[in-house]
């Protein structure tokens, strides 16, 4: 099994994964141990604070030397160390299968499920709880925190299994989601950015104090729109098909999905998202390094 | 350099030019389907060009050019106009002097038919209409070149016309190549045979002879005798009066005749008569024989009986042929024809295979070499 989940993150990537770290915005409430800190200070490795002794603490707590030194009683308080609850979301609609015309075995959704992966493996390594979210138009399909490698190549084979399909499911349909991505959870989101609907969710699980990043992937051809002669574009969403020609469409598209990328980064910003776009010719630490750190 | 087209019709083949261009036409619309996700983004007002993609840009050349030369080849075309720089021609006559060594380098040849180059021996004097043949030496040049036209003194083989070119010539009478002969013409001979002295037709027939001797132009030798006597070899003319020759009468010999030509009943149909019977002899002796009894006898009153009888026996006199070279030159007063024109057909027979060739290796080539 765990080879499996090595074949999700391809070779290039792993080397970054040992200096690529996870930290959260805000602590973290308390809960399992992790790798960052908690907001309830207590008992720890990290050297926190000192406070005066109050009644109904532990002896054993009291600084002795600073005591000897200062003739009262301080307490050493410690910051516990709090493990992360890290949900990968996933956007399984069909728009994910975009690939390019010079690289079409290299698609949108390999390069999500290979950021997810190593989003988990880094997860992993920091010992925090880790679930995974795919989001289609038929159904849900939910990995509960856990943590461990168990969990993780649990998380690897559903994402290995993972097809796309269909659209955007409305937002009542994640109602869900609510319950189970706990606030203050990191929420890693990876997409096209495409589906407002999918930006609405984000915004909102950022409203809801969740830790969101997003990852919004981009192919080349949608970069560049280096498509020549008619071309009969079809939608794989709606189905809707566009007759045109590459190269007099070539401006506008390039003008008008730039434009769309940047209000989307804007609106994403402006909600509290950190948001990085990835072209699929780049490589994929670049979008990790942005969101995660 | 101008071109004419010998059947100009043939251009409407062009319209095969079509044929390639359609053969070429890409007309499968190789629209390619794409799955496109940020497809809200490609404004719809961007309509596909229709486009007529042709395939084979080179192939396509080489076929169009193929049907164009084949449609230039059925319009037949000329090549008219020059194709060298001006040329001097000097045409020398028969008879006139040698030229000039200083000149023997130009462009020279004898007036003769067919125009033979000056090494060859010169053509007899006379045989051709020397209008004629400077007419078609004329007309062979192109109007850029000049002819010189050396002449002896006396021109023969002239016709009854002033001779008409479309240039200006330089005539040059150049002397003669050696004195003309300036020998009499040869006396004809007659053989006149009768049967009796005492013909009646005999007495006007010996006053025309004599008559003739009066005019130079009509003199003959005249060989009288009676029908026993042979016909001389070199007699161009027999007359013969009185019997008509029985094979009985010229074997027995000398005898009065039964029938003359004073018979009224023979001389009635002189209107009829044989006015010449042609009898070659020899190789191009041509005798004519003529019969008495044939003669109207209001013929014999006439005053123009030997003018006639003349005629009768020897034929027309030709007409002047010989002039002073000098008072006879050409005039640039005709038309000048359309300059000799140079076929092309060949020459576009041979592009076309060419190309045709080259149309077939660039079609299959790619092929055969795939086999290979």
């Amino acid at each position: 099994m765990s080879a499996t989940a090595v074949d999700l993150i391809p070779p290039s990537l792993r080397p970054h994964l040992a200096r690529l770290r996870l930290s959260a915005r805000m602590p973290p409430p308390s809960g399992p141990l992790g790798h960052n800190a908690s907001r309830a200070r207590g008992q720890g490795l990290e050297f926190s604070q000192y406070r005066a002794y109050e009644h109904g603490d532990e002896p054993r707590h009291i600084d002795w030397k600073l005591y000897a030194r200062s003739d009262r009683y301080f307490v050493r308080e410690s910051q516990s160390e709090a493990g992360l609850s890290v949900w990968v979301t996933l956007d399984c609609s069909a728009s994910m299968l975009q690939a390019d015309v010079a690289a079409p075995s290299r698609s949108k959704f390999d390069a999500a499920r290979a950021l997810g992966a190593a989003v988990i493996e880094i997860a992993l390594r920091q010992g925090d709880r880790f679930g995974l979210l795919c989001i289609g138009q038929d159904a849900l399909e939910w990995v509960p925190l856990g943590r461990g490698p168990q969990h993780r190549n649990r998380c690897a084979l559903v994402l290995m299994r993972r097809t796309c399909g269909g659209a955007w499911p409305a937002l009542a349909a994640l109602r869900g989601a609510w319950s189970r991505i706990d606030p203050a959870a990191v929420v890693v989101g990876i997409g096209d950015g495409f589906d407002p609907a999918a930006t609405q969710f984000a915004l909102q699980l950022a409203a809801t104090r969740r830790d969101v990043r997003s990852i919004a992937l981009t192919c080349v051809d949608e970069r560049d729109f280096e498509l020549r002669g008619p071309l009969l574009l079809e939608d794989p969403e709606t189905g809707a098909r566009l007759e045109t020609d590459g190269a007099q469409a070539r401006d506008d598209f390039r003008a008008s999905f730039q434009a769309a990328r940047a209000a989307l980064a804007r609106e994403l910003a402006a909600g509290g998202v950190r948001h990085v776009e990835h072209v699929l010719d780049q490589p994929l630490e670049r979008p990790l390094r942005a969101v995660l750190a | 350099v101008s071109l004419a087209w010998g059947l100009p019709l043939a251009f409407a083949g062009l319209a095969a030019l079509l044929v390639p261009l359609l053969l070429h036409l890409d007309r499968r619309r190789s629209v390619q389907l794409l799955r496109f996700a940020a497809l809200r983004w490609v404004r719809a007002q961007a309509r596909p060009r229709r486009t007529w993609r042709l395939v084979e840009w080179l192939l396509l050349a080489l076929r169009l050019l193929l049907v164009a030369v084949l449609v230039t080849w059925l319009a037949q075309p000329w090549l008219q106009g020059r194709h060298h720089p001006p040329r001097h021609w000097i045409l020398v006559a028969p008879g006139a002097a040698a030229l000039p060594e200083a000149e023997a380098g130009a462009h020279a040849a004898w007036l003769g038919p067919d125009f033979p180059s000056l090494d060859t021996p010169a053509p007899a004097p006379g045989d051709t209409s020397v209008a004629s043949l400077l007419r078609e030496f004329d007309a062979r040049l192109a109007r850029e070149d000049t002819l010189e036209v050396r002449v002896p003194t006396v021109l023969r083989g002239l016709d009854a016309a002033a001779i008409e070119l479309s240039r200006e010539v330089r005539w040059v009478v150049a002397g003669d190549s050696a004195p003309p002969e300036r020998s009499a013409p040869a006396k004809r001979r007659l053989a006149l045979r009768y049967a009796t002295a005492s013909e009646p037709a005999l007495r006007p027939v010996r006053a025309a002879l004599s008559a003739w001797r009066a005019a130079p132009e009509l003199a003959v030798e005249i060989d009288e005798a009676r029908f026993d006597q042979p016909v001389p070899e070199d007699a161009e003319a027999v007359l013969r009066i009185g019997s008509p020759a029985t094979g009985a009468a010229l074997a027995s010999g000398p005898q009065d005749g039964a029938a003359n030509a004073s018979e009224p009943a023979r001389a009635a149909d002189a209107a009829r008569a044989r006015a010449a019977t042609l009898a070659p002899r020899g190789e191009a002796k041509v005798r004519r024989e003529l019969d008495a009894a044939s003669f109207d006898p209001a013929l014999l009153q006439s005053a123009d009986f030997p003018r006639w009888l003349h005629r009768a026996l020897f034929g027309d006199p030709p007409p002047p042929d010989r002039a002073f070279a000098a008072q006879i030159a050409p005039s640039a007063t005709a038309a000048s024809t359309a300059p000799p024109a140079e076929a092309l057909r060949p020459w576009l027979a041979w592009l076309a295979a060419g190309l045709f060739l080259l149309e077939r290796v660039l079609a299959n080539g790619r092929r055969l070499v795939a086999r290979t």
